[in-house]
C-alpha cells in the first residue's frame, strides 16, 4: 500500500493513504484477561525522553504526497489527515511502540471485572490550546457525538457498544458498554480523539451530512502541537504547545510541505530538504538510499497481507479442491524472493503473520510445504471435481457442460500484486483452465468487489494486532468475508474466541481456527509485504520506531530533539545507529529454475542507473538527430 | 451593421458552445469508472450507513435530470459551483485560492517563450536553409515530442538532485516568515525558476514553428522583395515587412495558449509539487471531486472562450475582413 513504483504511482497517491488508515484503524489490540491487561499498562513517562543537555528548537520537516482535506476528527480518512489530527488532538489512551497502553489524556483507568464499565482518570493539568481546562464533560460530549453520528464516521463498529456514559466528577469519566468487547481500548486508543465541547457546541452541527461536511477549519485541540498555518496545496505548520500537559515537544514546529511526487520526495530525502520518508522507497532505491550518510531506514512489515479472495458464491471457486489447485500453481517462495525482492513472508496458510505472537500457529507448515508449486498435482485436483474439456476446445467445462470462463482482478496501481496475478492465470491456462487477469483502477476494483459479480480478487490490508479480525474476515457473516465462504465448523470457534477471557484458552481456539482455514484455504494469502521507510539523524535525533510503527508517529515527535542546539556530554555522544537493513526473507531451497513460473523474472534496474540511461538516451537522439540533418544538407 | 450580426452571430455561437461543454462536463464524470462520488462511497472503511447518508447529503440520490436541473440553476442564477466533496469548501474559494499560482507559471512561461519563439521563428524562416537554422528546428521538434512529465523530472534530477541550483519541491519554502516583499519574491523565484524553464521548453515549439512557417509564407510576396530591394537592413525586413502580416494568427495562438496550457501546467505542478490549477485538477480527477472537476472545467473553458472571443472581436474592428467571413 504505501509501496511506490515509478510512474503508475503517482495515480494511487491519493487513494493509498485510505488503505493505510484501514490498516491501523483496524488494527485492534486484545483486552482479553485482566491479569494480561494489567502487564500491558504502562507509564507514558517512560516513552518521552528528556536530558538536561538536550535544547528545545528547531523546525522538522515532514513531506505529505497528498493534502490533509479535513481536520475534523471524526471523519478523517486520509493517513495525512491522521498524521496531522493525531498531533493536534490527544486521546485518552495510546498503543506504545512495544505495542502496550499508556495514559495520554487518561491519568489512569480501571474496567470492572465484567468487563463492562471502563472509569478513566483525567489528567487535571490538560488544557485546550485556547486556555480551557480538559474536563469530563468534554469526554462525554465527544462520546455522546459519535455516538449521535456514528453513521457518518468511523465508530459504526465501536458506537452500538457504547451503552451510556457519564461523568462522575470534573476529571473522571465512566463509560458503560453492552457487552464485554476485547478490542475496546485499542479502538478507543487509535480513534477516539476527544473534542472540546465548549467548541462543537457553537459549530451548529445538527444532521450527519453537517458533521460529513465539517471540515473543522481551525482545529482547537489538547496535544502536542497547535495549528499554525495551512496553505491549500502548500503545507501545513504546527508549533509546539508550550502548555501540553505531558511536557512540551522539543522541537519548535514541524511542516508538512506537500511533496506531490514520489521520486522528488525521495531526491529530497537524499538531499536533506526532508528529514523523514512517510511514503515507503520502493526496493530498488533501497540500496542507493543505505548508503547516504545519517540516514536511517525502518522497515515495517504489515500485519495484513497481499491476498487473492475466491468467491465461494459460485463454482468451482466453492469447491475446496479447486481452491488448493490454485494455491498448486502458484511458488510463494518465489514471489517472496523474486517479486518482492525478499521484502516480504511468503504467506501464512492460516492468515496470521508469523511473528504475531502468541496468536500464530506455528505448527501449521508453510504454504510450500502444505500445496506445495506442482502442476501435475494442480491439474488432477481439478479433474478430480469433475473440472474437465468436455468439449475439446481445449479448455476444462464444468461437469454439466457449461464453459467456464474465470477472471481475476488485481489493482492496477500496484505492478507486483499484477505480476503475481499472471503467474496464477498463466499457471492456470497452462492445465487447461480458461481464466483471463484483469487489473483495475482502484475505485473500480473496490466498486467490483462490493457488486459480488467476480471470481477471483487480488486486494491487500487487513491487519490486526488482534486476531479477532479472523472473524471479519472468515466469518459466513464476516464484514470482510468478500467471497461468502462458509467453512464447516469454524463460525462457532470464531464466536468462541470473541469472549473467551481465558487467554490461554483463546490462544487454543485461535491456533484451531488457523489449521481449519489452512485446510480450507477459502482465500489464498500470497505474502505479508515489508514496507521500508527512512529518516535522517544530522539535523533531528530521538526518532521513534517499532516493529509496526512507522517513523513519523507521534512518540517521534514528542522526543526529537534538534541536533544542532543539543550538545551532548561528551560521553553521551553517540554514533547514530548504522543503518543494517536486509530482505527478510531468503528462501531455504533456492528458488525452482526450470519449472518457475516463466513471467517476468526480470529484477528492475536500480534508480540511478535508470536515471543515467534516459540521459544517455536523450542525449544519443540529439546527437543522432544533429548528425542525420547534417548529412541531408551535405547531400544536397 | 455588419459588425454587429457578426458580434451576435460569434457571442451566440460561443454561449451555445459553452452550454455543450458545461453538459458534457456534467455527464463525462458520471461515467467514469467506480460511478458518480467513487472516492467516499466506495471508500472499504464507510459502512453502508455513512453511504446512504453521504449519497443523500449530496443529492446523489435524485434522478439524473434532476441532478442537471439543480446544477444548472444553481450555476447560471447564482454562480455557485457547489461544494468541494474533499475540501469541504465553495468550488470557487478552492480555486481561486490555486489561481494566482498557475496564472504566475503559465502567463509567465508563455510571455517568455513567445517572447523567444516570435524573434526565433523570424530569423528561422530567414535561415531555413541554412545549417544552424535546420538544426534549431530539428531541435524543436525533438523538444516538442518529448513528454512533460518525463522532461520535468529529468530537470529535477539534473538541476535539483545532482547540481543542487534548485529545489526539489514547492513553490518558495515553507513555513519560514520573510521580512520584506522582496525576501519572498526573491524566494519564489529560485523556486520557480526551474518549473517555468521546463514549461517555456514544452511551449516554445509551438509560436515558433508557427511563426516561422506564417512567415515563410509571406517572405516570397512582393512586398518583401521590394523592401529588399530598396536596400533596407534584414531586420528591418524581418520585423516590420515579414512579421507584421504574420502576426495576427501569432495573436490568436497566445490567447489560445493561455486556456491550454493549464494542462501543460499540470504536470509540471505535479512534477515540482507545486500548487495551482493542474494540480487541483488532477486531486480532484483522482478523488472523484466532481464538483471541483467541474468547477475546473467550467472555470478554465469560459475564461478560453472569453479570451478567443475577444480577440476575434478586436480583429474584426481592425481587420473589416475578418467579418466578411
Amino acid at each position: 500500500m504505501r509501496s511506490k513504483n515509478t510512474i503508475p504511482s503517482l495515480i494511487i497517491t491519493l487513494i493509498a493513504p485510505l488503505l493505510i488508515l484501514m490498516l491501523v484503524s483496524s488494527t485492534a489490540f486484545s483486552v482479553t484477561s485482566q491479569r494480561a491487561v494489567e502487564s500491558i499498562y504502562v507509564d507514558i513517562s517512560g516513552y518521552i525522553k528528556r536530558e538536561p543537555w538536550m535544547r528545545p528548537g528547531g523546525t522538522v520537516r515532514v513531506p505529505m504526497m497528498g493534502e490533509a482535506n479535513t481536520l475534523n476528527p471524526f471523519t478523517l480518512t486520509t493517513s495525512w489527515e491522521f498524521m496531522i489530527i493525531d498531533l493536534i488532538y490527544d486521546t485518552l489512551v495510546i498503543v506504545t511502540p512495544d505495542l502496550k497502553f499508556a495514559g495520554r489524556l487518561a491519568k489512569s483507568w480501571s474496567v470492572s471485572p465484567d468487563g463492562l464499565t471502563w472509569t478513566f482518570r483525567l489528567y487535571e493539568n490538560a488544557k485546550w490550546h485556547d486556555g480551557y481546562p480538559v474536563t469530563a464533560d468534554d469526554v462525554v460530549y465527544t462520546f455522546e457525538t459519535l455516538k449521535k453520528f456514528a453513521n457518518v464516521t468511523r465508530f459504526a463498529t465501536l458506537a452500538p457498544l457504547i451503552e451510556s456514559i457519564r461523568a462522575v466528577d470534573k476529571y473522571t469519566v465512566e463509560i458503560k458498554l453492552s457487552k464485554p468487547y476485547a478490542p475496546f481500548l485499542y479502538m478507543i486508543a487509535s480513534q477516539v480523539y476527544i473534542v472540546p465541547k465548549h467548541l462543537w457546541e457553537t459549530f451548529g452541527i445538527r444532521t450527519s451530512s453537517d458533521m460529513a461536511n465539517f471540515g473543522n477549519p481551525v482545529p482547537i485541540g489538547s496535544g502536542p502541537f497547535v495549528l499554525a498555518e495551512r496553505k491549500l496545496q502548500q503545507y501545513t505548520k504546527l508549533v509546539a504547545n508550550p502548555n501540553y500537559h505531558l511536557g512540551r515537544p522539543l522541537i519548535d514546529e514541524i511542516v508538512f510541505p506537500v511533496i506531490s511526487n514520489p521520486e522528488a520526495m525521495l531526491l529530497a530525502f537524499q538531499k536533506g530538504e526532508i528529514d523523514v520518508m512517510t511514503w515507503s522507497i520502493p526496493y530498488a532505491s533501497i540500496d542507493k538510499v543505505k548508503n547516504i550518510p545519517n540516514v536511517v531506514l525502518h522497515a515495517v512489515t504489515e500485519l495484513g497481507a497481499r491476498f487473492m479472495y475466491f468467491n465461494c458464491q459460485r463454482w468451482p471457486m466453492s469447491d475446496v479442491n479447486f481452491r488448493k489447485a490454485v494455491h498448486h500453481v502458484i511458488d510463494l517462495n518465489y514471489v517472496a524472493a523474486t517479486i518482492y525482492q525478499g521484502y516480504a513472508l511468503p504467506g501464512a496458510p492460516g492468515r496470521l503473520p508469523p511473528f504475531l505472537t502468541p496468536w500464530y500457529n506455528n505448527k501449521i507448515p508453510d504454504k510450500e510445504t502444505l500445496y506445495p508449486f506442482d502442476l501435475r498435482k494442480a491439474s488432477e485436483l481439478l479433474d478430480k471435481i469433475g473440472f474437465i474439456d468436455r468439449d475439446g476446445d481445449g479448455w476444462r467445462d464444468a461437469p454439466d457442460g457449461k464453459r467456464i470462463k474465470l477472471i481475476i482482478y488485481s489493482p492496477v496501481y500496484d505492478p507486483l500484486r499484477v505480476r503475481w496475478g499472471d503467474i496464477l492465470a498463466d499457471n492456470l491456462k497452462k492445465i487447461g483452465v480458461n481464466v483471463e487477469h484483469r487489473p483495475l483502477e482502484w475505485t473500480a476494483l473496490v466498486a467490483q468487489l462490493k457488486s459480488g459479480d467476480w471470481d477471483m480478487l487480488i486486494i491487500g490490508g487487513l491487519g490486526s494486532l488482534d486476531p479477532d479480525l479472523l472473524y471479519d474476515i472468515f466469518h459466513s457473516k464476516g464484514s470482510w468475508n468478500m467471497g461468502r465462504c462458509t467453512i464447516p465448523g469454524l463460525d462457532e470457534l470464531l464466536e468462541k474466541q470473541r469472549f473467551e477471557t481465558d487467554v490461554t484458552k483463546r490462544i487454543e481456539l485461535i491456533h484451531r481456527i488457523q489449521e481449519i482455514i489452512a485446510e480450507n484455504v477459502p482465500l489464498l494469502n500470497a505474502v505479508h509485504q515489508q514496507f521500508v521507510f527512512a529518516y535522517r539523524v544530522d539535523r533531528f535525533r530521538g526518532w521513534v520506531t517499532g516493529p509496526v510503527l512507522s517513523p513519523d508517529n507521534w512518540f517521534s515527535y514528542m522526543n526529537l530533539y534538534s541536533v544542532e542546539l543539543s550538545k551532548p556530554p561528551a560521553e553521551v555522544v553517540t554514533t547514530p545507529p548504522k543503518t543494517e537493513i536486509a530482505p527478510i526473507f531468503t528462501p531455504t531451497t533456492q528458488p525452482p529454475t526450470i519449472t518457475t513460473p516463466l513471467t517476468l523474472a526480470t529484477s528492475p534496474v536500480a534508480g540511478a542507473e535508470r536515471t543515467w540511461m534516459t540521459i544517455i538516451a536523450l542525449l544519443a537522439v540529439v546527437v543522432v538527430a544533429i548528425v542525420v540533418v547534417m548529412l541531408l544538407r551535405r547531400g544536397k | 451593421m455588419s459588425l454587429i450580426r457578426f458580434l451576435v452571430r460569434k457571442i451566440t455561437s460561443r454561449v451555445l458552445v459553452f452550454y455543450l461543454l458545461l453538459t458534457l462536463t456534467f455527464i463525462i464524470p458520471r461515467l467514469m469508472p467506480g460511478g458518480a462520488f467513487a472516492y467516499l462511497i466506495e471508500n472499504p472503511n464507510v459502512t453502508p450507513e455513512m453511504r446512504e447518508a453521504l449519497i443523500k447529503a449530496y443529492g446523489l440520490d435524485q434522478p439524473l435530470y434532476v441532478q442537471y436541473y439543480i446544477f444548472l440553476r444553481k450555476l447560471l442564477l447564482d454562480g455557485d459551483l457547489g461544494v468541494s466533496y474533499t475540501y469541504k469548501r465553495p468550488v470557487l474559494d478552492v480555486i481561486l485560492e490555486a489561481l494566482p499560482w498557475t496564472l504566475a507559471l503559465v502567463t509567465t512561461s508563455i510571455i517568455l517563450s513567445f517572447s523567444i519563439g516570435v524573434p526565433l521563428g523570424v530569423w528561422l524562416a530567414f535561415n531555413r536553409a541554412s545549417r544552424t537554422g535546420v538544426s534549431v528546428s530539428g531541435l524543436l521538434f525533438i523538444i516538442r515530442s518529448i513528454p512533460g512529465f518525463w522532461l520535468g523530472l529529468l530537470m529535477l534530477i539534473i538541476f535539483g538532485y545532482y547540481m543542487g541550483v534548485a529545489p526539489l519541491y514547492g513553490a518558495y519554502t515553507y513555513g519560514v516568515t520573510y521580512s520584506n516583499l522582496y525576501e519572498w519574491l526573491a524566494d519564489v523565484i529560485s523556486h520557480m525558476w526551474l518549473p517555468i524553464l521546463t514549461l517555456v521548453l514544452l511551449i516554445l515549439p509551438f509560436p515558433t514553428i508557427y511563426t516561422r512557417n506564417a512567415v515563410v509564407d509571406v517572405i516570397e510576396e512582393d512586398f518583401v522583395k521590394t523592401a529588399k530591394a530598396k536596400g533596407l537592413p534584414e531586420t528591418m525586413v524581418m520585423l516590420k515587412h515579414a512579421l507584421r502580416p504574420a502576426s495576427l494568427p501569432i495573436v490568436t495562438l497566445f490567447a489560445l495558449e493561455l486556456g491550454t496550457s493549464v494542462g501543460g501546467a499540470l504536470l509540471i505542478e505535479i512534477v515540482f509539487s507545486l500548487p495551482g490549477m493542474g494540480k487541483l485538477f488532477y486531486d480532484s480527477i483522482y478523488t472523484s471531486d466532481y464538483p471541483l472537476l467541474l468547477g475546473i472545467v467550467i472555470f478554465v473553458s469560459a475564461v478560453t472562450l472569453a479570451l478567443i472571443t475577444t480577440v476575434e472581436i478586436l480583429y474584426a474592428i481592425i481587420d473589416p475582413r475578418v467579418r466578411i467571413r
